[in-house]
């Protein structure tokens, strides 16, 4: 029978309990386990508490635009250049 | 109480100031006050004095190396220092020992300073003011219960408290216009690619910027002339011609447009009333100066404090990712925490952050098409209780600073009175990219068009 890998194994005391970050709690470890972190339940609850504000910031950069908005290098010296 | 950096280069040229004298008054002073101000991690005594003989004898020979020959100053300590600790305030780094200076560190000593030691930080710069760490936080000499802000807190401390007459910064999202505004100090964060990064220990790859502190807008400038410079190892290092800041210095304002960016310190994030009428009466003394002032409209903070933190702790978390998943002890609890979230954020994430930068960027620099620099506040107010600063502060308010690291724009905090408190107040000046001569001349304008450098804390003497 094939087993899961570690990683991927849910988590199964609050599995499917979704918290207000829009993550749930079995997607925030396994998050947690790809980047590799092992935290302790104090430190889970630290990150936990302050994911509905980051989620906030990532919805805030996630806004929609236009598929032709490329990344930015620090800043746009053709478009400063230009104005002058 | 210590001279300015301009003072005391002017008299050292004329022999009325020994280097050595100088540099013990300094080394006397950190003895007396630092182990209440906690602002150095390491004095370097025997160095300090032997670079401090070294400039006395050359300024005797009538060969001294330019205006910085003999002047005291110290590093933040994530600038490598050869031969000496650079600890980057972590547990981490306990035992790091340089084999060469970075950049900075090399100018400055081929400029003649006499550099006095390590400076205490935020834990690589980002995570303080924390209480769990090897070494105690900075704390501000106006009020040793107050918080200096960070992440170049013993820099600020020590050129406040007269330690030091000039230090070096870093600056990812504010750390250097953040305790030159606490500290009642001039801290300037030049533009992004001008003053090399090589030799100093990296928080944010896209963000981190190299700048100086100090008690006058002059004095940076003086500082900033030997930062500069193209270094090709630094693969962001701007190849331009050498401006000369000191030399600009006197450009002053007449005919410049100053933009007030009024909705982020009154609105997105409202400062205290002392600090917006300290902003008003700025912009009083700017027009009696000769420039025409005016409110600007700019994208929200909000969306500049979003971009740049998730940029900053991507970046920030890809550096430390090994140490994260290896020692995750050896950090102290703030820096821990903060650092875990960028754990969080996926790679789609970042490149919408990204690309986000890029919109907001252009939006600056198109409302600047219109003036010449941009006034707001640097921040909140007065210093809070260094016992009372919040772990998520960027959760509660978003930055006045961040903006002009995501833009990458030269940004200057200065001191722009005292409140209730009697502790100090700022403005910020932001310039267009490589136009950073201006924002300093501006600066340097209003120091003299006001009161403010005559006052030093209690504790400096």
């Amino acid at each position: 029978m094939r087993t899961l890998p570690e990683t991927c194994k849910p988590y199964r005391a609050t599995q499917g309990a979704r918290m207000t970050s829009g993550l749930t709690e079995a997607e925030f470890e396994v998050v947690l386990r790809r980047a590799g972190l092992t935290l302790d339940s104090t430190q889970r609850g630290v990150l936990l508490n302050v994911l509905p504000q980051f989620d906030a910031m990532l919805a805030r950069v996630r806004n929609g635009r236009d598929r032709s908005a490329e990344p930015a290098h620090i800043f746009v010296p053709v478009a400063i250049e230009s104005q002058r | 109480m210590l001279p300015t950096i301009a003072d005391a280069s002017r008299r050292i040229a004329a022999r009325e100031v020994s280097p050595v004298e100088l540099t013990q008054t300094c080394l006397d002073r950190i003895a007396a006050l630092d182990p209440t101000l906690h602002s150095f991690i390491r004095v370097t005594p025997d160095r300090a004095m032997a670079d401090a003989r070294a400039a006395e004898a050359r300024v005797m020979a009538g060969a001294a190396l330019g205006p910085l020959d003999g002047i005291p100053i110290a590093h933040k300590d994530i600038y490598e220092t050869a031969g000496i600790p650079t600890t980057a305030h972590s547990r981490q780094l306990e035992n790091y020992v340089p084999e060469q200076d970075g950049t900075v560190v090399r100018r400055w000593r081929e400029a003649g300073t006499v550099m006095l030691g390590k400076l205490a930080t935020h834990e690589f710069a980002f995570g303080g003011p924390s209480f769990d760490l090897p070494w105690p936080p900075a704390r501000n000499p106006w009020d040793p219960t107050r918080f200096t802000a960070g992440s170049s807190s013993g820099t600020g401390a020590a050129v406040a408290a007269g330690l030091i007459l000039g230090g070096t910064g870093s600056d990812t999202g504010g750390s250097i216009r953040g305790p030159a505004a606490l500290c009642g100090l001039a801290g300037f964060k030049p533009t992004y690619g001008l003053v090399s990064r090589v030799g100093i220990l990296p928080l944010a790859f896209s963000m981190d910027h190299a700048g100086p502190l100090a008690w006058t807008v002059e004095d940076c400038a003086m500082l900033l002339d030997a930062m500069t410079g193209h270094d090709p190892a630094d693969p962001a290092s701007a190849n331009r011609p050498t401006q000369g800041f000191h030399s600009g210095l006197n450009a002053g304002v007449r005919g410049l447009r100053i933009g007030v960016v009024r909705d982020w310190h009154e609105r997105d994030h409202r400062v205290s009333d002392t600090t917006i009428a300290a902003i008003d009466a700025a912009t009083e003394v700017f027009r009696g100066l000769g420039a025409q002032v005016r409110d600007v409209a700019l994208p929200p903070l909000e969306d500049f404090n979003a971009c740049g933190f998730v940029v900053l702790v991507t970046e920030a978390y890809a550096l430390h990712e090994h140490w994260m998943r290896t020692s995750l002890s050896q950090y102290g609890e703030l820096l821990r925490d903060r650092m875990a979230l960028g754990a969080l954020v996926s790679g789609a994430d970042y490149m919408q952050a990204v690309r986000f930068r890029r919109e907001l960027c252009s939006a600056v620099a198109a409302a600047m098409a219109d003036v010449d620099l941009l006034l707001t506040a640097s921040v909140a107010g007065e210093a809070p209780p260094i016992d009372q600063v919040p772990k998520w502060a960027t959760f509660v308010k978003p930055s006045l600073t961040m903006p002009f690291n995501v833009t990458g724009q030269p940004a200057l905090s200065v001191c722009s009175g005292y409140g209730e408190g009697g502790l100090p107040l700022s403005i910020q000046l932001a310039g267009r990219p490589f136009e950073d001569a201006a924002v300093l001349a501006a600066g340097h304008a209003y120091e003299g068009a006001t009161p403010w450098r005559e006052t030093r804390p209690a504790i400096a003497g």
